[in-house]
């Protein structure tokens, strides 16, 4: 039967055992801990790059999550992207504006700017470029903004999210041909158009068999020429060739009796009828457009769209045509408005005439112009989507560690476990 | 001690000696080169480069010592300088000596005299290593140096190691031509200088003037010298021009300045008499000239200019004087007055006096400038003309009797609107409305001379339902007309003669509908906001009167051509033509827009080149847009020395300028540049 | 509707009426010659009136000294600037004369100074042609005026197009006869005037 002494350093033995075990325990947790393992990196929208630079250049991160409160640049959203198909559990939440912005160049020698923004609700966006705000409008839940030209990209912007739209640059037009009589509607016509910048030519009847023009006006096509205006009925000989021209690509404006020409009535979106006379002015009035005589189009083609009216009927329409497009205009003397037109007549004239030649003018926008464009960033949130699909749910961000108690219990029962073998040493007298 | 132990000892002192050496030779050496480096106001990377080779050196002599490590070459070394060991100290060293050998190399003291031999050795370097620091201590700085300044000064840089730029700050005193008797005035670091032309514009800076270049328009102009500042002086141009200063210094840079010049305007001379032009049955008596007289500067001096003219149809003679001529010896603003003798004219039928003041301003650099009145005519009527022409004294006709109302209502309106301060609002309103009755009345009584024309009927007794309420177009009017069986004729158009009837009634058309106007703000008790109305009334209705002679009594008959006719029938044909000209766009909008990109472009880079490209702008634009101008020359400053955000508004501002602002739309449009 | 009236100006100061049968002459000139859809009759328009706006090529004379009002000036300055071309001829062919003097000084506050058109402008091209410049008239040694023969005329340009032809031919005495009177002329002196109308349409 084991005595009391025994059974003393039988528990002595399984204290010293014991201590030991813990020991070795606490030995391999060191061990296992200075192996490297998964981290998980949390940044805001302002601070991401240094959380991108993290998670890309040490091999522990796991797990990268993005509280999205302000617009992520395009080249960071393609990183979390690159990280993601590396294996890193990329999660993103927040909730940007659907906000998207885009930028395109009027098709006229001094090429306005028309910058267009979208939104889901009705808020303010302030437009900007490189130079500094250009403006700021009300999307409810769209808006369009004319500016003058741009300098660099364009930038629209909510709060902290943005959408960057780049305008092509401005392209080289090529020439306007004016066919019409004699007369001061064909003088000021090319007047307003080569005031604008187009580089007119023209062809003017003045007799049978004589006619003032330019030299070498044939032939007719898209390398030469961007837009054909046809003011009358003496433009009938070249009929043909200005409907070809439109199937070529090349854009045709139609007034007055041009729009009885047998070879255009193929082409044109509508006819005229009978003359309305305009306003009489009296003293102290100005003319406007909508005070011009007109013969309102009649018999639109089911594919022409109505983009101006007057009282007295349609005034503008428009269609494609082949591959170019034409627009029939029922104003007649517009030479009035820039005469009559007060202060800012000759201007509103001016640009009237050149955005007409440039709704029907082709686009020639260079490659190179086009793949710069592609840089931009015009839909964030919809871009934000497709890179790294839906937010996730905010409650799985960023776990905390769980306090880790393990260590101070093993070097507690470690010292426990030496304390008590000695005592009971030193009690029994053994050394 | 034994012969061993101290030859150990002699090594150890003797291989401190020797780094010690080294350490004060190599430290001497470096600090004696950075004092000359500091004289001459080297660059501390440069200096710190000339200093290794202390290092250098030090390497060196340490290199020299290390023999020392071997106890018997310190041996050796001892048995050279003391003969008298007989190599017994060697052989000492290299092994256990026999006593004899040991007393031998322990016979002489020499243990002593190399102690002291090489702390000797230390003092020289000590002494000199002392010596060269006290030597940096006291070698002056690169600011004080006159070696330095000298090397500087070929180099053109400045105190205190800084370049020293000429166009650092700018002074300008601009000195206006001795006619404008403007006082001198001075302006500091301008980006653009506003001056009458001829003033004389000096611009002065700190510095040499061989260290200033100066252009104006790529003429070069010199740069005096006056004390310690350069000098530049121009004359204002006639035109905008941009004064180029650029530094000859190191980094030198450059800096413009727009010359602005104000151009002297020319005298406003306004005629008081006569009033009007005048139609008499017979001239006689004197005529009182009268004429106010203002100039931005100063005037010179005035006259009254008459011409007569005598004849008809083809055969004319002219007869002209000058009247009353007059100095004002620069001051501002003065009167003219003279009596014109109509006696003295012998004004028969048909003749035409004119007249018109002319005054001339002090300006003897551009001018002098020119400035004349209206003109006012004196008629001596025909015979034949006395029932076709408003004659001084007859009664007046219906049109005039509206027009004596309308001013009568007029001045009863500006009275009231004078008084309003001083009168409660019932009160006001009171009155205003008394006139604003009878503006109705005369309103319908316009009325009734305009439908009566057209065919109709009166328009019935006052507050009748048969007065139209609010205002009429032209296209109603014809409508009554041809409601009241009165042809008007074919539609009319804004093109093409207009008939008589519109012609005629076109006028009072207007001033019906003025007078609406004026009546509903007279009721409101808005005296001042019906003026505007009463007077355009007014103005109609004189109008009324002018066509109402050209086209009732005594307009020419036109020839009517048969067109259709004579088409084609001309015997000659003409050829065609080719065209050359055309007009193109306005270049100098062009230029500024690629001239503003280019700008923009720089603001990023280089704030103040950006700032220069914006003063370039400004010269071109003061010949033609004076607001762009301005706006250039505030951005110009701001981009210089502003916030960003100051820079940003500034620029905004510029492209608004430039363009106009941009066309807002709150929705987007259905079609792609649908205008 | 037609694409062309004749406008004569009607100003304050002088006998703007002095040839009252130049329109009509001018008018069958261009029914003869060319395709112009012209107007039957002329029109008078006064300088200071709106109504001037609706006439881009308007006709000026007379024999007495030319003085503008403020608002024939501001008008006129306002045609040019919109595109409008003021056709002046000196009734007396007289540059010593007070018409020839105070109309160039009125145009010239208007216009800018005055220059020289040269003999080979389009203007003596664009329909007829006319190798040495302006035609002379049989008026200009008639022993009236200033006795000499004009070489050219003066003009003044608005952003690069003619605003502005002034005259001291006397085209007023040459062209004021009834049109019907043409079939006594062996050579139609007129013209000069088609192409002056016709180079205002189509410049």
């Amino acid at each position: 039967m084991p005595s009391r002494a025994d059974w003393r350093r039988g528990v002595e033995r399984a204290l010293r055992a014991a201590l030991v075990a813990l020991l070795a325990v606490a030995l391999w947790r060191s061990v296992r801990a200075s192996r490297p393992g998964p981290i998980t990196v949390t940044a805001h929208s302002s601070d991401l790059r240094e959380a991108l630079v993290q998670a890309t250049t040490t091999d522990r991160a796991g797990r990268l999550s993005v509280d999205v409160d302000g617009s992520l640049s395009r080249a960071q959203r393609d990183w979390l992207a690159a990280l993601r198909r590396a294996g890193v559990q990329v999660s993103w939440r927040g909730a940007p504006p659907s906000l998207a912005a885009s930028a395109g160049r009027s098709r006229e020698p001094v090429a306005r700017v028309r910058i267009r923004v979208l939104t889901d609700s009705a808020r303010t966006i302030v437009v900007s470029d490189s130079v500094g705000v250009i403006d700021s409008v009300h999307a409810a839940p769209g808006a369009a903004l004319d500016a003058s030209d741009v300098v660099g990209a364009v930038t629209a912007r909510a709060g902290n999210f943005a959408a960057t739209a780049d305008a092509l640059a401005r392209s080289e037009r090529r020439d306007v041909l004016v066919l019409g009589r004699a007369g001061w509607e064909s003088r000021f016509v090319l007047a307003a158009l080569g005031e604008a910048g187009w580089h007119v030519r023209g062809r003017l009847p003045v007799a049978p068999g004589v006619s003032v023009s330019d030299a070498s006006l044939l032939p007719i096509d898209t390398a030469r020429y961007d837009v054909v205006i046809t003011l009358d009925s003496t433009a009938a000989d070249l009929g043909p060739a200005v409907a070809r021209f439109v199937g070529q690509g090349g854009g045709a404006i139609v007034l007055g009796s041009a729009l009885e020409i047998g070879a255009l009535r193929g082409v044109v979106p509508a006819r005229a009828s009978e003359r309305r006379p305009g306003r009489i002015l009296l003293e102290g009035d100005t003319l406007t457009r909508a005070d011009l005589p007109i013969r309102p189009l009649v018999g639109a083609r089911l594919d022409a769209i109505a983009l101006e009216r007057q009282p007295s009927g349609l005034a503008v329409a428009i269609r494609r045509a082949g591959r170019g497009r034409v627009a029939a205009v029922g104003y007649d003397e517009s030479w009035r408005w820039r005469m009559q037109g007060g202060e800012g007549g000759a201007a509103a004239h001016r640009a009237w005439w050149s955005r007409v030649a440039g709704l029907v003018a082709p686009e020639r926008s260079p490659a190179s112009a086009v793949a710069a464009a592609c840089e931009a960033d015009p839909a964030p949130r919809a871009s934000l989507f497709e890179a790294l699909g839906p937010p996730t749910a905010a409650a799985n961000l960023a776990d905390r560690p769980a306090s880790n108690r393990l260590p101070l219990l093993l070097l507690v029962l470690a010292l426990a476990a030496l304390l008590a073998e000695t005592a009971s040493r030193r009690f029994r007298g053994a050394s | 001690m034994t012969a061993r132990e101290r030859v150990m000892a002699l090594q150890r002192l003797l291989l401190a000696v020797v780094v010690l050496r080294a350490l004060f030779i190599g430290a001497s050496l470096a600090l004696l080169v950075t004092a000359v480096a500091r004289l001459l106001a080297l660059s501390p990377r440069a200096t710190a480069l000339a200093a290794t080779t202390g290092l250098f050196v030090a390497i060196l002599v340490l290199r020299r010592g290390l023999g020392a490590r071997s106890i018997e070459r310190v041996a050796l070394w001892v048995e050279e300088r003391h003969p008298a060991l007989q190599y017994a100290l060697v052989t000492a060293t290299e092994a256990p000596a026999p006593p004899d050998v040991e007393c031998q190399a322990l016979a002489t003291p020499w243990w002593d005299v190399e102690r002291r031999g090489l702390l000797r050795t230390l003092v020289a370097p000590g002494a000199v290593l002392i010596a060269v620091v006290l030597l940096l201590a006291l070698v002056p700085s690169a600011s004080t140096s006159s070696i330095a300044q000298r090397v500087r000064a070929v180099a053109g840089t400045g105190a205190g190691g800084v370049v020293h730029d000429p166009l650092a700050a700018i002074h300008v005193t601009v000195r206006p031509p001795a006619y404008s008797g403007q006082a001198e005035r001075s302006l500091d670091d301008p980006t653009s200088v506003d001056a009458l032309v001829g003033s004389r514009v000096i611009v002065s800076g700190p510095g040499d003037a061989e260290l200033v270049r100066a252009t104006l328009d790529s003429s070069a102009v010199a740069a005096s010298r006056a004390d310690d500042r350069w000098a530049v002086a121009v004359v204002m141009p006639a035109r905008p021009m941009l004064l180029r200063l650029r530094s000859t210094t190191q980094g030198g840079r450059e800096r413009l300045v727009v010359l602005a010049p104000e151009s002297d305007a020319p005298p406003a001379v306004t005629l008081l008499a006569p009033a009007r032009d005048t139609t008499v049955r017979a001239a006689s008596g004197a005529l009182v000239l009268r004429a106010q007289l203002r100039d931005d500067i100063g005037l010179r001096d005035a006259n009254f200019e008459i011409i007569v003219s005598s004849g008809q149809e083809e055969t004319f003679t002219f007869r002209s004087a000058v009247l009353a001529h007059r100095t004002f010896g620069g001051r501002s603003g003065g009167t003219l007055e003279a009596r014109l003798s109509l006696d003295s004219l012998a004004l028969k039928p048909g003749d035409i006096v004119q007249m018109r003041a002319v005054a001339r301003d002090a300006n003897d650099v551009t001018g002098p400038g020119v400035g004349s009145s209206e003109t006012r005519a004196l008629r001596v009527a025909r015979a034949g003309e006395y029932d076709s022409v408003a004659v001084e004294a007859a009664p007046p006709g219906d049109p005039e009797g509206q027009v004596l109302s309308q001013r009568m209502l007029i001045t009863l309106t500006e009275a009231l609107a004078n008084r309003r301060r001083s009168m409660d609002r019932p009160t006001l309103l009171t009155e205003s409305r008394r006139i604003a009755a009878d503006q109705a009345r005369l309103r319908k009584r316009v009325g009734d001379v305009v439908f009566q024309r057209t065919g109709g009927q009166p328009l019935g007794e006052e507050g009748d339902a048969g007065v139209p309420e609010g205002k009429l177009t032209p296209e109603q009017l014809l409508e009554r007309a041809r409601g009241a069986g009165n042809d008007a004729g074919s539609p009319m158009d804004v093109e093409g003669d207009e008939t008589p009837i519109l012609a005629l009634n076109k006028p009072l058309l207007e001033a019906f509908n003025a007078m609406w106007d004026a009546g509903r703000a007279l009721e409101q008790g808005e005296p001042s906001q019906a003026l505007p109305p009463m007077r355009r009334a007014l103005a109609a209705i004189e109008r009324a009167r002018q066509a109402e002679r050209i086209y009732l009594r005594g307009r020419p008959a036109a020839v009517i051509v048969d067109v259709a006719r004579a088409r084609l029938a001309g015997k000659d044909k003409g050829s065609s033509a080719v065209s050359t000209e055309r007009f193109t766009a306005d270049p100098a909008a062009r230029r500024r827009a690629e001239s503003f990109a280019r700008a923009s472009a720089l603001l990023a880079r280089d704030r103040d080149a950006a700032a220069d490209s914006l003063l370039v702008m400004r010269v071109a634009a003061l010949g033609d847009s004076p607001a762009l101008a301005a706006v250039l020359d505030t951005a110009a400053r701001v981009t210089r020395r502003g916030s960003a955000e100051d820079v940003a508004l500034a620029w905004a501002r510029v492209r608004r300028a430039l363009a106009g602002p941009p066309v807002r739309r709150d929705s987007l449009p259905a079609w792609d540049g649908a205008p | 509707m037609s694409d062309f009236v004749f406008a004569t100006a009607q100003y304050d100061s002088g006998d703007w009426d002095s040839a009252p049968l130049l329109p009509a002459n001018v008018i069958d000139s261009i029914a003869r010659y060319t395709a112009i859809d012209v107007a039957p009759t002329g029109v008078i328009v006064p300088l200071a009136a709106p109504a001037l706006f609706r006439y881009p090529l308007v006709y000026l004379t007379g024999h007495l000294p030319v003085r503008f009002t403020a608002a024939e000036r501001e008008n006129l300055r306002a045609f040019a600037q919109r595109g409008g071309l003021l056709f002046v001829d000196d009734h007396n062919h007289d540059i010593d004369g007070v018409f020839h003097k105070t109309a160039t000084e009125e145009l010239a506050r208007v216009y800018g100074p005055l220059r020289e058109i040269p003999n080979a402008h389009p203007l003596y091209r664009c329909f007829f042609t006319f190798e040495d410049g302006p035609p002379t008239t049989s008026h200009e040694l008639n022993g009236w005026g200033d006795n000499l023969v004009h070489k050219t005329l003066s003009g003044a340009e608005h952003e690069g197009r003619l605003s502005l032809i002034y005259s001291s031919k006397d085209y007023s005495s040459e062209w004021n006869y009834h049109p019907d009177n043409k079939r006594f002329l062996s050579v139609d002196n007129t013209k000069f005037a088609v192409n002056l109308v016709v180079y205002a349409l189509t410049r």
